[in-house]
């Protein structure tokens, strides 16, 4: 199956930082960021197939739409079965992994800065 | 005529030398007197009680040169350190002798019918008797202290007419309203309006007597217009024969304000707590990420000098946030409101 790779997240610096460690990886392609999760929204909607697995990497903390209401918007036409969430988070807050754990989208939560190792439990999360 | 062993020390107080003969001839065959002390006027009586307080018993005659009547009983009174005094009067002043008994006399003797039986039973009698009415009055005055000297507000207030019937000094150190001025005021005077149903309903439930109970926090408004929160416990009893309500009273204002402002520090510290661990976090995790990239070796020459550029930026955000926290957590100072309502 072919496979999209999403960042979503409102710093920058952090959005450069994931995508050089992503692309040491070959298993996640077609790599896309956004600063803004409604843009993201709206080519996820347009292009989404069943054909494709969707991996997500998602910030919590955003001014103009929060990793909460992006994932509130896409559970409504995407599948868990093709599409798998990281939570990404500068803080460690309990509250948040407990709500994440709500969402059958998201398949992990990571805080900040992401590292190697987190990188290669995406991939087995992502394949089971 | 034999008596029992005690014998007494006894002051006469007669003007009229026959008079005191007799009344020592009689005392002598009762055989209970242990030493006789004579005072021919009030000032010779005061002397004699102000120098010797052995005295068990006083008899005084009401005529005296110096001093008569009413006068003279609250005069000797004053002197006789609570000892009985027996009235000792002829014919024409047997009207006022009754009157004397409720001056505080213990008894009274008509001179024309005193006979050594009589005196003897009088004096035994009256020592007897006053001194379970000193004990008596002891103990009410113990009681009263307890009530006066309580280091807590307290009063006595009547059920039906709401009005106080005592007050202690710390209530009216505690409130500044006079001993006078309580005793003129109903509770509803002290109360705050919005607390006016409560009152009620506590009125009814006070109808099942003797019981100890608990009325929470309510508020009370001092005479300089203070509002305090107090706690109230009551106990209705009879008082003077009215359906009374005593109240004992505990301020918890400063109390309260002490955990209001332990309260705001505490949300304050906490949202310092969040603070550290969000908006610290971003910056920090930025930083992370940059060196960890860069002791990896990933990072080409060129692009060093803008993870450089990176790091130094995010270590200046996270240098304002730190001062930010600094200078929130010093804002608050728990004790600075304290005197705001």
């Amino acid at each position: 199956m072919k496979i999209k790779t999403l960042i979503i997240d409102d710093d920058e610096i952090s959005i450069m930082l994931t995508d050089i460690l992503l692309k040491e990886i070959p298993f996640f392609q077609e790599i896309n960021s956004y600063l803004d999760g409604n843009f993201a929204l709206e080519n996820l909607k347009m292009e989404y197939s069943n054909e494709i697995a969707y991996i997500i990497i998602l910030d919590i903390n955003m001014p103009l739409m929060s990793g909460w209401e992006f994932l509130e918007e896409i559970k409504h036409f995407a599948s868990h079965k093709n599409t798998s969430v990281f939570m990404l988070s500068s803080s460690t807050d309990k509250l948040d992994m407990e709500k994440a754990e709500k969402f059958e989208l998201v398949k992990g939560f990571f805080s900040k800065p992401l590292k190697n190792e987190n990188l290669k439990e995406m991939q087995a999360l992502t394949t089971n | 005529m034999k008596g029992p062993d005690i014998r007494y020390n006894v002051l006469i107080i007669e003007d009229n030398p026959g008079d005191y003969v007799l009344i020592e001839d009689y005392l002598e065959e009762t055989t209970i007197v242990k030493k006789l002390h004579w005072a021919e006027n009030f000032n010779e009586a005061k002397k004699i009680l102000t120098e010797n307080n052995s005295i068990d018993i006083i008899l005084l005659d009401l005529s005296l040169p110096d001093k008569d009547g009413e006068p003279l009983i609250k005069g000797i009174q004053l002197f006789s350190n609570n000892k009985p005094i027996i009235i000792l009067t002829g014919y024409p002043d047997a009207d006022f002798a009754i009157k004397s008994l409720a001056l505080g006399a213990s008894d009274y003797l008509l001179k024309d019918v005193l006979n050594s039986t009589v005196l003897h039973k009088s004096i035994i009698y009256n020592i007897e008797r006053n001194k379970i009415l000193v004990n008596l009055r002891r103990s009410e005055q113990r009681y009263s202290d307890l009530f006066h000297f309580s280091p807590l507000p307290m009063w006595v207030f009547d059920r039906e007419t709401l009005n106080f019937l005592d007050v202690n000094d710390a209530a009216i150190a505690h409130y500044g309203y006079t001993y006078k001025e309580f005793l003129s005021m109903d509770i509803t005077q002290i109360r705050a309006k919005a607390d006016m149903p409560i009152l009620v309903s506590a009125l009814d439930k006070v109808k099942e007597a003797h019981e100890n109970l608990y009325h929470g926090e309510i508020t009370h408004i001092k005479k300089n217009g203070d509002y305090i929160r107090v706690e109230v416990r009551s106990n209705s009893f009879e008082y003077k024969g009215r359906p009374a309500e005593i109240i004992l009273v505990n301020d918890v204002t400063e109390r309260n304000q002490h955990i209001e402002a332990i309260e705001k520090q505490n949300d304050i510290l906490k949202d310092i707590a969040w603070t550290q661990s969000h908006v610290v976090r971003a910056p920090l995790a930025r930083l992370l990420g940059l060196v960890n990239l860069l002791s990896d070796g990933k990072i080409g020459e060129s692009e060093k000098k803008d993870f450089y550029k990176y790091i130094q930026d995010s270590a200046e955000e996270l240098d304002e946030i730190v001062k930010g926290v600094v200078s929130k957590s010093q804002q608050f100072d728990i004790y600075k409101k304290k005197d705001e309502n």
